[in-house]
């Protein structure tokens, strides 16, 4: 053999042996090692990561048959990436911390945990919630997510207009009580409210009440009495016409178009870069108490505090977000995945997880320690309300829950709410009329796929 | 010492040129053809990227029929995108061009203005998309302030059923430095000879640009046109970043109810059959162009028939 020969036939053994070195990864001896992906809902940011490297070096150091790591990816890119995964064969063990529209995004890849809580006999009294999407049980909460109504008490005083009620469920504050107060506080540039007959709506300064701009009106459709976006309880027959629908679609229009107490579609773009709270020149907002990043913010600029959420016909729903930990169906290592998960939401782990993705935590024993921590940092807001707003949480069937053609259906409300933002010649019932057509659409292809 | 003839020469470079570029031609087969090939195949099937929902794999026109006939998002995206195609080539071809023809003039600080104009296309396109947003807002935005100059109020530009379109429009107009270089090059190219006898014959500067400078400079335009049809047709990452097809659809690129159905709707078998009639809707327009040229490109050198 010629020493060229040699050469290229050595080159040849070396190659084909990486090549089989990279392709076999076959099972090794050793802690079994469970991939938690981060990303889908809040957890990319620094300190965030940091607490998971933390909390990665005190599992793997206290456990030797199973070893922990964190797969942290940017919030942009994370369902995709997580799509990826799961197509290419690869998928994490457990994603964590999700929430339950993220969870309905990927509705067929995660494990139901019902037999693992069962197997184990796992003891969730001391949990405020343990969110079922649909009929299966996918994950434990790590926290909890209430909404309030956030007011700016500044301009209250300004406005010289009683603060709305801290308690839930007193006897007058409902919609219509927070709506004519929102007029009042609702001013043009000349200083005339929204009740006044010279009031200019096209010169607004200033807004009562930014509605539920973070969330749509088919999120509220369960507040007007409706079924989960519309859709009749079996997810086959879509019901968009139907009186709560209406309702709470004409109710938003109303707010932007009738009373002027809430910004339109183009005002929320030009005045509002970040929060809507932020400018100080909105009186009210409901949100979910995730909007906590943005507290600093609003104590620089003015005075603020929470109150209760008001009722519709009689019924209070505090739409709730909630950050869960799923296993995916296709870990190779579900039980080892569980007993992680189980690790994670212990009160040690949930106290210092929970802080850091800004939600309450949802372990009953944890409330008292959050209410203190922000009761030193911002003493002068009425906590109790965001505790008692749990009650009214709207679970176990949830505002993000899953209907069928998930995001298609997500998307044709979009394009309503967004109609009935940009005009006022925008016509409710027509348009509810389309979407209606249009989401019916895509259950029977839906159920057309599932025969 | 063995002799070596013509013909074992000529294979031992064929060998060669085979050799140095197999890297190519491996990269080519497994990550362009191969994809492409699963991907026309996946057209015609229900494929997802769900690691637990079996997909239906036998080959079907389902998916073609239903865009087709069942799918007005489809023909919605698709009119979005002809309409920013069919206003937004043609601007960025004559605004490409002009600016080439300025910066092909002898005036002040040229390497500065081609830099300047040249930036924008090697910016990064979401870093653009934020700038553009920015511009647009119409509370502190400089495209509203520039209107209120002369007593216009601007609109919300990327919040407007209306106005949502033109703002990307408008948008596309910050890449014309692509286009610009290469028609610099091409007027660079002309023989000044052609502008000297022309001086010499009397003509004026607009005969000098329409007689000289326009039909030499068409196939350049030429090039411009293809690669701007196929470029507008691709539209993306604008249109993701600033507003994600809204408001209620004003804005849904083709590529982007395309990227939907991959990602968001589960259904790459169908967000494949949508690529490839991407592809050949852009590939008629291309043989179009093609079939064009020869009614209007000419070529220095070129016997016309």
């Amino acid at each position: 053999m010629t020493k060229k020969r040699l050469v290229v036939l050595s080159s040849i053994l070396i190659a084909f042996s990486m090549l089989l070195g990279a392709c076999g990864g076959g099972k090794t001896a050793g802690p079994v090692k469970i991939q938690i992906f981060v990303g889908i809902g809040t957890g990319d940011a620094p300190e965030q990561v940091a607490l998971h490297k933390t909390l990665q070096d005190e599992f793997n150091a206290s456990h030797t048959d199973i070893q922990i790591e964190f797969l942290t990816t940017l919030n942009a890119e994370a369902r995709t990436k997580f799509q990826t995964m799961l197509a290419s064969g690869q998928p994490p063990d457990l994603v964590m911390p999700i929430g339950i529209e993220g969870v309905a995004n990927f509705q067929d890849e995660w494990l139901d945990i019902s037999q693992l809580v069962k197997d184990d006999n796992y003891d969730m009294s001391d949990f405020n919630a343990a969110p079922v999407a649909g009929e299966s049980f996918f994950g434990l909460p790590i926290g909890i997510y209430p909404s309030v109504l956030y007011y700016n008490t500044d301009l209250y005083d300004a406005a010289g207009v009683a603060y709305p009620p801290h308690t839930f469920g007193t006897a007058g504050w409902t919609y219509d009580a927070l709506i004519a107060d929102a007029q009042k506080l609702t001013l043009d540039a000349n200083g005339n409210n929204a009740a006044s007959a010279s009031f200019d709506p096209a010169n607004i300064v200033q807004f009562g009440w930014d509605g539920w701009d973070w969330f749509g009106s088919s999120d509220s459709i369960m507040k007007f009495g409706g079924n989960l976006k519309g859709i009749s309880t079996d997810f086959k027959k879509a019901e968009l016409t139907t009186k709560p629908v209406v309702d709470a679609f004409q109710f938003e229009y109303d707010t932007v178009w009738k009373y002027y107490v809430r910004p339109n579609g183009e005002q929320v773009g030009a005045l509002f870069a970040d929060d809507p709270m932020s400018p100080g020149i909105v009186a009210a907002w409901e949100i979910q108490s995730w909007i906590e990043y943005a507290y600093p913010t609003w104590n620089e600029a003015f005075n603020w505090d929470v109150a209760a959420i008001p009722s519709i016909n009689g019924k209070i729903v505090a739409e709730a977000d909630f950050d869960i930990f799923t296993i995916t169906k296709s870990s190779q290592h579900p039980k080892e995945a569980w007993e992680v998960a189980k690790w994670l939401i212990e009160p040690a782990q949930m106290s210092r997880l929970a802080p850091s993705y800004g939600c309450i935590p949802s372990r009953k024993s944890l409330a008292a320690t959050w209410m203190a921590d922000k009761q030193a940092a911002y003493p002068n807001v009425d906590w109790q309300v965001v505790i008692d707003a749990m009650g009214y949480a709207d679970f176990p069937i949830n505002h993000e829950g899953w209907t069928p053609a998930f995001n298609q259906v997500v998307d044709a409300y979009t394009n309503v709410e967004q109609s009935i933002l940009a005009s006022k010649d925008a016509n409710v019932t027509e348009l509810l009329t389309a979407a209606n057509e249009e989401i019916q659409g895509y259950l029977n292809q839906y159920w057309e796929a599932k025969k | 010492m063995k002799k070596q003839t013509a013909g074992s020469l000529a294979r031992k470079e064929a060998g060669w040129a085979y050799f140095f570029i197999s890297p190519w031609v491996i990269g080519f087969i497994l990550l362009t053809l191969g994809p492409m090939l699963i991907s026309l195949y996946l057209s015609f099937t229900n494929y997802s990227l769900s690691s637990t929902v079996a997909p239906n794999l036998k080959p079907s026109l389902d998916n073609y029929i239903n865009m087709f006939t069942q799918d007005p998002k489809f023909w919605h995206s698709l009119w979005v995108t002809i309409l920013y195609s069919i206003v937004s080539v043609p601007l960025t071809l004559f605004f490409g061009f002009v600016v080439a023809y300025l910066l092909n003039l002898k005036v002040p600080g040229l390497p500065v203005w081609r830099t300047l104009y040249y930036l924008p296309s090697v910016t990064p396109a979401v870093a653009g998309a934020i700038l553009w947003g920015i511009i647009f807002n119409p509370s502190f935005g400089i495209m509203n302030w520039f209107l209120s100059l002369i007593s216009i109020k601007g609109p919300g530009w990327l919040s407007s059923q209306q106005w949502a379109l033109p703002a990307l429009i408008i948008m596309s107009l910050w890449g014309v430095g692509g286009g610009m270089i290469i028609y610099l090059a091409g007027l660079q190219g002309i023989p000044t000879t052609l502008y000297e006898a022309a001086e010499i014959d009397g003509a004026n500067g607009f005969q000098r640009l329409s007689h000289i400078t326009l039909p030499l400079m068409t196939p350049i335009i030429f090039f411009n046109l293809v690669i701007g049809i196929i470029s507008s047709f691709q539209f993306f990452t604008g249109v993701y970043v600033l507003t994600r097809g809204g408001p209620a659809d004003a804005t849904l690129f083709y590529n982007l109810y395309l990227y939907n159905n991959a990602f968001r709707y589960n259904a790459m078998g169908y967000a494949s059959a949508l690529a490839w009639i991407l592809f050949v809707i852009v590939l008629v327009l291309t043989l179009l162009v093609f079939k064009s040229s020869s009614f209007w490109v000419y070529y220095e050198g070129e016997l016309r028939k």
